[in-house]
Order: structure tokens, then sequence, then C-alpha cells
């Protein structure tokens, strides 16, 4: 076998040992550098965006539960409003109502005794009538005259 | 016909000799020089430039980052980073010999034991220069597993010392031999194609066939005895770092 030819052993050696030890000054200077630059600012840069996403995350958390203890601040303030508001409509609605109630009341009051001063004159009116009418029938049936008191106090004494 | 075996034969092509050496630029050094040049135009046309988000070249020079640095981490821990470039030059090397072995007519360097051999031995000294400067002595505990009954150190410790200096060259005689057989084989199947196809035709689909699945096969050995010559490399710098 040509492998165990010793002529060439020497140049072998020689020649393996200068260009592997060229490859390496090339890949340990010019080529591995760079590479694990890359790797390695890739990584740095993903873990940077990382740590961006996670604190923009915390900010917009933040940013959320300030908006929603504003709304809750804010309904419980509309609420007070809206009872302040009710309250107030009630207590006018209120008072309206007593006015409202007291004038119609002493309308009512004098429209009954005006009914009552009618309701009065009426029956007067009614009795004079009666008794009227007493002193004609008993002068034209019965030819007796009877004067007008007499029938007033006879009407006044049925009535009683 | 030629024989399997001249796809290793060595050719000068630039003669060199330096103190009675022969140190002949060869075809085996040109291959070394091909294979080892594209590697270096591939990977620094991908680093060149690297951008955030990265293009293809850029995606493969980053995969095979991530992939040697990932198995350096795991086998050794972090006191091997330092070694990182190391290990990736070794890989990039041996993958890209092994399939530039695979181009027909080309010269595959890493089927030569001499070539291995070379590697595995520097890998094997320094890593244990490496283990002596971090543990002084105490290096030799290597030899006898913490715990183990002291009546077995006169088999364990002569086991363990065998199988420690057989590494470099258990390391090398893989690489060499699964290069060397394969090419063999793919060459004997080649000559089948030829020698059964000048007769008849059909008769050479058979072996072209097979010739086709153990190109295949091929590739696939090239790439995993690349990587077993390093993640190997990695445990045996692993072992002399943190010992048992």
């Amino acid at each position: 076998m040509p492998q165990f030819d010793p002529t060439w052993f020497a140049s072998q050696i020689f020649w393996l040992i200068v260009i592997f030890a060229v490859f390496y000054r090339v890949l340990s200077r010019s080529v591995l550098p760079k590479l694990g630059a890359a790797i390695e600012g890739r990584e740095k840069q993903i873990e940077g965006d990382l740590n961006r996403a996670a604190a923009l995350k915390g900010d917009s958390d933040a940013m959320i539960a300030a908006y929603e203890k504003a709304l809750a601040e804010s309904r419980a303030k509309a609420q007070a409003v809206r009872l302040e508001t009710e309250a107030a409509l009630a207590k006018q609605a209120a008072a309206k109502s007593a006015e409202l109630n007291a004038a119609l009341s002493v309308k009512i009051k004098s429209a009954e005794s005006t009914i009552a001063a009618a309701r009065t004159t009426a029956l007067s009116n009614v009795e004079a009538l009666a008794a009227e009418i007493a002193v004609d029938v008993a002068r034209k049936i019965g030819g007796l005259a009877v004067s007008e008191a007499d029938a007033k106090a006879a009407a006044a004494a049925s009535r009683a | 016909m030629s024989s399997p075996l001249d796809q290793f034969q060595i050719k000068p092509l630039v003669q060199l000799e330096v103190a009675g050496l022969n140190l002949a630029y060869t075809n085996s050094a040109l291959w070394m020089t091909l294979a080892a040049g594209a590697a270096a135009v591939f990977l620094l046309a991908s680093a060149n430039g690297a951008r955030l988000v990265p293009g293809r070249l850029q995606s493969m020079g980053e995969l095979m980052y991530e992939f040697i640095a990932g198995m350096v981490r795991e086998n050794v821990g972090d006191e091997g980073k330092k070694y990182f470039p190391f290990f990736f030059t070794l890989f990039c090397f041996v993958l890209f010999g092994n399939l530039a072995g695979m181009i027909p007519g080309s010269f595959t360097f890493t089927s030569h034991i001499v070539v291995t051999f070379t590697m595995a031995l520097i890998i094997f000294l320094v890593i244990t220069g490496i283990g002596f400067a971090r543990h002084g002595t105490h290096f030799f505990h290597l030899f006898f597993p913490s715990g183990a009954p002291l009546a077995t150190a006169p088999i364990l410790i002569p086991i363990e010392v065998i199988s420690y200096m057989a590494r470099p060259i258990s390391l090398s005689v893989r690489l060499f031999a699964n290069m060397t057989v394969g090419h063999i084989i793919m060459k004997i199947f080649a000559g089948f194609v030829i020698s059964l196809g000048a007769f008849f035709v059909i008769p050479g689909v058979v072996p072209f066939s097979v010739l086709v699945g153990i190109s295949a096969l091929e590739f696939f050995v090239a790439a995993l005895q690349a990587y077993i010559f390093t993640i190997l490399s990695c445990i045996y710098l692993n072992d002399a770092i943190h010992l048992h």
C-alpha cells in the first residue's frame, strides 16, 4: 500500500502542519470571531427585544389598571350625582304636590260652603213655595183662607 | 487495468528538499490546500458581513459553529471554550478532506495513516501536556480510578496506561481505515462496472447500482468520521481536564 511508503512521510507531515496552521489562523482570526459575534449579537438582540416587550406590557397593564380605576371612580361619581338629583327632584315634587293639595282643599272647602249656602237658600225657597202652594190649595179646594204665616209654620212643623 | 490502490499513490508536483528531508509539494499536499482553501473560502464568505438575520451561507456557517460549540460545551464544559477554535478547525479540515476525496479523480489525504497519525499524535501530546499543566503529578490518577480496591492496581494500571497510550493509534487508524477501505471498495465496484459493462452492457448495471449506494454511504462515512475524530478529541481533552 502506498500509505506505508516512507518516501513521503516527511513531506506529508510538513505540509499537513503548514496547511493546518494556516487554516487554523484564518479560522480563528477571521471566521470564528465574526460568526460568534453574529450569534451572540442575535441572542442579545432577542433578549433585549423580549425585555422591552415585557416592559411595554407592564406599562400597558399599568395604563389599563389606571383607566379602569378612573372608570370606576367616574361611575361612582355619576351614581352619586344621580342619587342626589333624584332626591332633589323627589323633594321638589313632594313640595309641589303638597302646595297643590292645599290649594285644592281650600277650593273644595269654598265650593262646599257655596253648595251648602245654595242648598239652604233652595230649601228655604222650597218652603216658601210649599207654603204658597198650600195656601192656594187650601183656598181653591177647601175654600179656606189660610194665612201664609200659618202655612209656613205648619210646613216648618211637618219638617221638624 | 489500474489497481484500486493507485488512488493512494503520492506524486510529487514541486520538488523540495530541506536538510536532506524530502518535503516535496505533492498531490496530497495539493488536496490539503484545496480542502482547507475551500473550507476557508466558504467560512469566510459566511462570516463576512454577518447580519442579524442570516442568509443561506451565514446560516450554514453558524450551523457548523453551533454544532462544534455545542460538542465542545457538552463534552469538555466551559474550560473547553478556549480550545473551541482548534476543534472547529480540526472538524472542518477532516470533513472537507473527506468530502474532497469523494470528488472523482481527487486524492483523499485522510486515507493516509501518516496524516491521521500526525494529527492524532499532536492532539494526544498537547492534551497530555494540558493534563499535566493543570494537575501536575495528580494527572496519574487518570490511570487508577478512585474508589477501586488497591489490590486491583497491578491489573488496572497497566490496562489504563495501555488504553491511554493506544488513543492516538485508535484515533488515527479509525479515520485512515474507514477512508481507505471505503475508497478501495468504490474503486473495485467501479472496476466491475467497466469490466462487466465491456462484455455486455446489462450486467454492468448491477455493480453500478451497488456503486451508487456505496457512494452515498461514503458521503455519510466522510461526515461521520470527521465527527467521530473531533468528538473523541473532545472527550480526551475532557479526561485530561477533569480526570475521572
